[in-house]
This record gives C-alpha cells, sequence and structure tokens, in this order.
C-alpha cells in the first residue's frame, strides 16, 4: 500500500488532491518510524491506537479504510479498496479540471 | 456465572427432593439437569482448550531445545470434536424442550461436519422458532452463507422472521437488510424499505444491545456512508500542531485510515 499512496501524492502534487492520513500507531514514535522508513509524504491525524476516538466516530473497523471525499467534503468512497478508491479520486479530480477549463 | 447459576440449581433441586421426595417436581428436575449438562459441556470445552494449548506449549519447549530435530507442527484451534457428540447426545435428550437449544447451538458451533451443523439448524428452526434462545444464532447468521451454503443461509433468514420472538426476528431483520444499509442507494426504494423495518424491528427488540447495533448499522451509513457530507475532524498530527480535515475543503480528499503494523 505505501509504494501506491506514495506516488499517487507525487503524481497528484500540483492537482487538487490531498491525502490525509489517520494513523492508529499506539505511539507517534512508531509512526514517525514508519515515515522515516518508507518515506511517507503526507500529513496525518493522530488517532492514538486503534482504538481511538476518531476510527471510533467513523466505526472503522479494519484497517486500512479508505474515504474519498470530493472538493465539497461529500463522501464517495468508503472501503478497503485502495484501487477502487485511487480510481474514484482520479475521476473527481478529472471532473473538476473539466469545469475549471 | 454460569457456574454459580448452575450450583444454585443443584442447590435448589437438593431442597425440593429433600421436602418431597417421593414427588419431586418434573419440571425443576428437567431444568436442573439440563443445567447440569451444560456444566459438563463446559468443562469439556475448557479441558479441550487447555490440552490444546499444552500441546502448543510442548512444541515451542520442543522447539527451544532445538537439537536439528523438525518442529512438532500444532493444531490451529482445539479438538473440539467430542464437545460437539456430547452435545447432540444432550440435544436428543432433551428433544422437544427448549432446553435442546442450547445444545443444538453447541452443535452447529463446534462441529465441524456441515451435515451436522445444518441438521442442528434445521432443528431449531422446525422445533424451536418460538424459543427466545434461538436468538443466540444472530451473530452466526452472518457467516453462514460461508459455513453451510448462501442459498441455505437465506432460507434460515427468512424463517427466522415467523418467530414469534421479537429479538429472533431482529436478529433476522439485521441479517438480511444489512447488505442494502450498507449499500443500496439511498434514495431508492430497496434502502427505504430496509430501513423501515429496520427501525420498527430497533423499537420492538427487547435486546438493548441489538436496538443500538441496529440503529448504529443505520447511523453509520447516513453519517459516515456514501452519499454524505462528511463530517469534520479536529486534531493535531504527528508534530503536535493542530489542523482540521475541512482545511483541505476544495480538494479531492484521499482519507486514509492507516497505521504501521
Amino acid at each position: 500500500m505505501y509504494p501506491h499512496e506514495r506516488s499517487l501524492v507525487e503524481e497528484m502534487k500540483d492537482k487538487p488532491f490531498a491525502l490525509i492520513g489517520v494513523n492508529s500507531d499506539s505511539t507517534v514514535e512508531k509512526a514517525k518510524a514508519a515515515i522515516a522508513k518508507n518515506k511517507l509524504n503526507w500529513r496525518s491525524f493522530q488517532n492514538k491506537g486503534n482504538g481511538g476516538e476518531i476510527s471510533k466516530d467513523w466505526a472503522v473497523a479494519g484497517w486500512p479504510t479508505v474515504v474519498i471525499l470530493d472538493e465539497n467534503m461529500k463522501i464517495h468512497y468508503r472501503g478497503h479498496d485502495g484501487e477502487a478508491a485511487t480510481k474514484i479520486a482520479e475521476e473527481l479530480v478529472a471532473k473538476m479540471e473539466a469545469g475549471n477549463k | 456465572m454460569r457456574i454459580a447459576l448452575v450450583l444454585t440449581g443443584t442447590l435448589l433441586l437438593g431442597f425440593a427432593s429433600a421436602q418431597d421426595p417421593v414427588d419431586p417436581k418434573p419440571e425443576a428436575q428437567a431444568k436442573a439437569s439440563a443445567a447440569d449438562c451444560a456444566a459438563v459441556i463446559q468443562k469439556m470445552q475448557q479441558e479441550a482448550y487447555t490440552d490444546w494449548r499444552a500441546s502448543i506449549k510442548k512444541a515451542r519447549e520442543g522447539t527451544a531445545n532445538d537439537d536439528g530435530k523438525p518442529v512438532k507442527a500444532v493444531s490451529m484451534r482445539p479438538d473440539y470434536g467430542p464437545v460437539a457428540k456430547k452435545a447432540a447426545e444432550f440435544a436428543a435428550q432433551f428433544a422437544g424442550t427448549d432446553d435442546a437449544v442450547q445444545f443444538l447451538m453447541l452443535v452447529v458451533q463446534f462441529s465441524t461436519d456441515k451435515d451436522a451443523q445444518k441438521s442442528g439448524i434445521e432443528q431449531m428452526l422446525n422445533s424451536h422458532i418460538d424459543s427466545p434462545a434461538l436468538a443466540q444464532m444472530g451473530r452466526m447468521l452472518d457467516y453462514l452463507d460461508r459455513m453451510i451454503s448462501p442459498e441455505f443461509a437465506a432460507s434460515t433468514k427468512k424463517r427466522l422472521l415467523d418467530s414469534k420472538n421479537a429479538d429472533v426476528r431482529g436478529w433476522a431483520l439485521l441479517a438480511s437488510h444489512k447488505g442494502s444499509i450498507e449499500t443500496a442507494d439511498r434514495d431508492g426504494a430497496e434502502y427505504g424499505t430496509a430501513k423501515k423495518a429496520l427501525l420498527a424491528a430497533a423499537d420492538a427488540v427487547e435486546d438493548k444491545g441489538l436496538a443500538k447495533e441496529i440503529r448504529g448499522a443505520i447511523n453509520l451509513r447516513e453519517k459516515y456512508g456514501v452519499g454524505c457530507d462528511s463530517p469534520d475532524i479536529a486534531g493535531i498530527d504527528l508534530d503536535g500542531v493542530e489542523f482540521k480535515l475541512s482545511d483541505y475543503k476544495g480538494k479531492v480528499i484521499f482519507l486514509d485510515f492507516w497505521g504501521d503494523w
């Protein structure tokens, strides 16, 4: 998953796109070690463990879970399939770019 | 807790028979002995688990003193075969009374024989459809399609809807409509029908946990599901800097619940 997300962020860096993480590692140190090791390039909320408040609110029961929001923060995808999620995100970005022209 | 109940049951029976040795109440006796049988099963279950743990420990010690011998294979789970067999015996013993349900449930849970599991469920549906104990089948319904077959799972759910017990019907409705709540078009008839049936069930069931689970499934879809306006998230990033999800409004957001494990 990491290489895919990393290159997605890279590819979309000049587009109206943001990859935001909700990190559920038990400590910040653990998360930062993973970021350093895998050269991760996105900003994350601290969820403080997989029983944290954010994932509890969202009733996330399996990791990783991906949610895709459009520019108005409407939910277009929620699930565990990174490829399907990416496709939907790319379509939404393309639609925005077409509308701006 | 269950052990305490069993002991109480035995004591009560003891008193009853002491007072009236000639004509012990048959009902009280049947009840106490069903509890006794349940205790027997529970003990067997614990023993099977203890044996299994012991065999893992033994195998691990064998590996620790490794002198070139291969690692012994350890089974993936305890051998509950004898438990299932004993439960089937008890189920036959209590056939015709609702006491049989708890033993049939154990047969379905512990047997590795599909036909035995199927027959256990069929007996519960045929003879105990109105028993409150059938609500224990609730959590089983989600994996019944993998355990037996999708057709069998569907017909079981359908038949449970005929129960006179509201909790049993509630579990069956939740299992039947969960898919529609999770994925059907929220403006469509399928979603509307499922939601209406489930909300009515949530009001009707006695089990508070079940009511919460039913309402939770709908809430999840309507607040955090596809088609919803996402609630904002406010928190701190890994450097402790406060930020909000809505700071990124105006862009397509790929929200990734991740962890390194």
